[in-house]
């Protein structure tokens, strides 16, 4: 190598490491100018820089200078980054989160029995909230059975992210206008929902001259049918001061009849286990679809598509069914996901982040995450109800974003989405009305059992495998018989009883 | 002394190495400590120093689990069916490829059928589930137009494998000919001009130049291949699954999706992984000893 390679060289390598200390200098000073600004426009304080992981419903996830944002952060004194994350891979991405151990100082989440964050929270990670929550009023203007369920070894570890307990779960949904059409009433048993599904299949309810509807568009969980036989809502049952297992009665063996006598029929899609939760949606915007198990709230997506290009199209929420159990309308358990605050996070902070909780559960930090900035984000009709804008839709305004992380309890939350009009919202109200009359409780709802965190996913996979496969007609009836039994020999299984039941008592 | 002045007199070639070398040392060979958590009860708040050891306690979970025989056939048929229909495919067409005469055209063809790997697998499963879907799916309206019943594809254990393979192969056989296209661009031409000179056809010359010709790349890619038996690839069984094919679908890379991913058992599928691995490297020796007997080059 001679010498003028060398000096080329070092020319060259020179210049290389000044690229990259321009290049580093420009990321950083790009930073400071940015918060500076928003600084000098909000309190005196310095901003505390708090990042939240949440997930979202909304078709976009809101941006980081989203207006409503921006008037968080100026009442609360805060610099907000959100990690908005779609809701399809929450779990997943959740587990990956709290396994890293660089967590989000406010980490959200979905599932109360995750068994990595009971484990963790066991270990220490996170901040027992117990001794500060008094001071915030907010906060404890949540319900106090919900504060109740969501303890965990008697003490709260975790914000509840608080939900009413009506109008989430899935019922069917019924197309009203085609049931008048065809002169039919509104359906109570599976009895009656498979008479409506046959007039739906055979008296061409949308009038186009051919047979080309979809009586039943399933959605991957088809709970309801055994939930509505035996009177349960979800796996446990309480009977006697004991907790059953539903997959042993007869309500369910029954549900997976009816449902198999429905796909034998051809009143569902043949190959629904291959649908995806956008896919069923696109099919039910086609306006195709007879009835359609959804929330109250999310339906709405699915109408004001419809409406468009026929304004006669009503999806109807049925407001419970019935069998020989009695009425049935299952609710929920008051939450849906839990906030935890790592320990990595100092007190100071963990104030500060209570402090920002708590305005977003007092009256005005909740309509400012639901319905966004006066003016902006709606319009106030005579009536007092709020219209959203175009711009609400804009900037992903609505009860699943912002109303994701800052909540108040509200019974009729799930009555209403973003764009609804006041008379649907009213009649919205009233199913929640009277699904509170036939309500169905779960009795299991934060019960642990040490082997059921372990082994059930598989249990549950299997289960409702085959649950599909007797569906399709690919297996017999007598395939749940024999698994049934299976179960009742089975010593883990039978451990999981004997757990939640102690859990039961225990409570 | 000898070592220094060597070093010295080759600086620039290893200074070339050293990116490369620190690649591997970093991604590589650091990672490879992380199996010790198969070994322990791993929770990320404790750590690595503060886990507990369970011995191999997650490898008699595995091995006694029920379910283990199935994914373990199910991962072995797959990738059975993959070695022995996909394998060959792009040795044939660059066969057919390599007799081309009209160069322009063998090289519009070739790629052209390139293509079809630049697709990710979720595209190529949501181009299936619109070809074969029994609810407006191409294939099935095509069989009802012609007065047959509509055929289910995708929710029928009795032929997930085929489709599987099938797929496979529309997406990989032309960028597999890549590497046997080169080797057969290799071969002496003088050896193809001596054949017919001796009379030999087209076929006598593929079968007596142009295979033996190649015959040691396909033993090295064949050995490689065997190395990834137990990987049949996560992204296609996974978006293929359905409720109604799970007992033929699931597969090594689903089960630890589920268990690690979904419900956070790091230690157990770290176990499942390192089983995976051990399998393929008896795998690689066996079949490189095989070669080597039978008079080829093998890996090393």
């Amino acid at each position: 190598m001679n010498k003028r390679t060398i000096r080329r060289l070092r020319t060259m390598l020179a210049g290389g490491l000044a690229l990259t200390l321009l290049a580093g200098c420009g990321s950083n000073s790009a930073s400071p100018t940015g918060s500076a600004g928003q600084t000098s426009a909000g309190a005196d304080e310095k901003p505390v820089e708090i990042s939240i992981i949440t997930e979202f419903n909304t078709p976009e996830a809101p941006g980081p200078d989203n207006p409503v944002l921006l008037e968080f952060e100026k009442k609360t004194g805060t610099k907000l980054s959100i990690l908005w994350t779609s809701p399809n891979s929450y779990g997943d991405k959740i587990n990956l989160v709290l396994a890293s151990g660089d967590m989000p100082d406010l980490v959200k989440v979905l599932d109360f029995n995750n068994s990595l964050m009971r484990q963790m929270i066991k270990q220490g990670a996170f901040w027992d909230l117990t001794p500060y929550l008094k001071d915030y009023p907010h906060l404890m203007e949540y319900p106090e059975s919900t504060w109740e369920k969501t303890k965990i070894d008697g003490k709260n570890y975790v914000i509840p992210s608080v939900r009413p307990s009506h109008g989430g779960p899935w019922l069917p949904i019924v197309r009203q206008d085609w049931l008048e059409k065809l002169n039919l009433e509104v359906p109570r048993t599976l009895d009656d929902l498979f008479e409506v599904m046959k007039a739906f299949a055979e008296q061409d309810p949308d009038g186009n001259g051919a047979a080309d509807t979809i009586p039943l568009l399933p959605r991957n969980d088809l709970g309801w049918a055994e939930g509505v036989l035996n009177r349960s809502n979800g796996k446990w049952k309480e009977a006697d001061g004991k907790l059953i297992d539903t997959t042993f009665e007869p309500g369910t063996r029954e549900g997976i009849e009816w449902l198999r006598k429905v796909y034998a029929a051809g009143y569902m899609p043949a190959d629904y286990p291959i649908m995806k939760e956008t896919q069923s949606e696109d099919l039910a915007k086609t306006g195709k679809v007879g009835i359609y198990p959804n929330t109250i709230e999310a339906i709405w997506r699915v109408q004001a598509e419809l409406i468009k290009t026929d304004p006669e199209a009503n999806f109807l929420p049925l407001s419970y069914l019935e069998s020989a159990a009695g009425t049935y309308a299952p609710s929920s358990p008051g939450f849906s996901g839990v906030f935890l605050v790592p320990k990595s996070v100092p007190e100071d902070k963990l104030k500060k982040i209570l402090e920002l909780m708590d305005y977003g559960a007092s009256e005005e930090g909740f309509a400012l995450a639901c319905f966004g900035i006066e003016g902006v984000h709606y319009t106030v009709g005579e009536d007092g109800f709020k219209n959203a804008t175009e711009q609400a839709f804009k900037d992903s305004v609505s009860q699943s974003s912002f109303g994701k992380i800052f909540e108040r309890s509200d019974p009729y939350l799930w009555a209403y989405r973003t764009g609804m009009p006041k008379e649907v919202f009213e009649r919205n109200k009233t199913i929640v009305d009277e699904r509170t009359q036939h309500s169905v409780d779960d009795p299991s709802v934060g019960l642990i059992s040490e082997t059921w965190l372990k082994i059930g996913p598989d249990y549950t996979k299997k289960m409702n495998d085959l649950k599909t496969k007797i569906i399709m007609g690919q297996e017999p009836i007598e395939a749940w018989d024999r698994y049934v039994d299976s179960l009742k020999a089975d010593a883990d299984y039978q451990k999981v009883i004997e757990e939640i039941n102690a859990a039961y008592s225990a409570k | 002394m000898k070592v220094v002045t060597g070093i010295r007199k080759d600086l620039f070639l290893y200074a070339l190495i050293l990116p490369g070398f620190l690649y591997f040392l970093l991604f590589k060979y650091v990672p490879m400590w992380g199996i010790v958590i198969s070994f322990q009860e791993y929770s990320p708040y404790l750590g690595f120093w503060q886990s507990p050891w369970v011995g191999f306690e997650h490898f008699a979970t595995l091995f006694n689990n029920p379910d283990f025989l199935i994914i373990f056939r199910n991962t072995m048929v797959i990738s059975m069916m993959n070695i022995v229909f996909y394998f060959p495919m792009p040795i044939l067409v660059a066969l057919m490829l390599n007799e081309l005469r009209l160069k322009r055209f063998q090289r519009v063809i070739q790629s052209v059928i390139y293509l079809p790997h630049f697709l990710s697998w979720v595209i190529i499963s949501g181009i299936t589930f619109l070809l074969l879907s029994q609810s407006g799916g191409i294939v099935n309206k095509l069989l009802v137009e012609f007065g047959r019943e509509p055929y289910n594809f995708l929710t029928n254990p009795g032929i997930f494998w085929q489709l599987l393979t099938a797929q496979s192969i529309w997406k990989e056989t032309g960028w597999g000919t890549i590497i046997f296209l080169a080797a057969m661009a290799g071969i002496d031409p003088q050896l193809h001009e001596a054949a017919r000179i001796d009379g030999a056809g087209r076929i006598r010359q593929i079968w007596h130049v142009t295979l033996p010709g190649i015959r040691n790349v396909i033993v090295t890619l064949l050995i490689l291949r065997l190395g990834n038996i137990m990987d049949v690839g996560f992204e296609q069984v996974f978006l293929m699954m359905n409720s109604a094919v799970t007992d033929v679908a699931d597969v090594f890379e689903t089960y630890v999706y589920r268990n690690g991913i979904q419900q956070g058992q790091f230690s157990y599928s770290t176990a499942v992984g390192l089983f995976k691995s051990v399998i393929g490297l008896l795998m690689v020796i066996g079949a490189n000893k095989l070669a080597k007997r039978y008079g080829e080059e093998g890996l090393y």
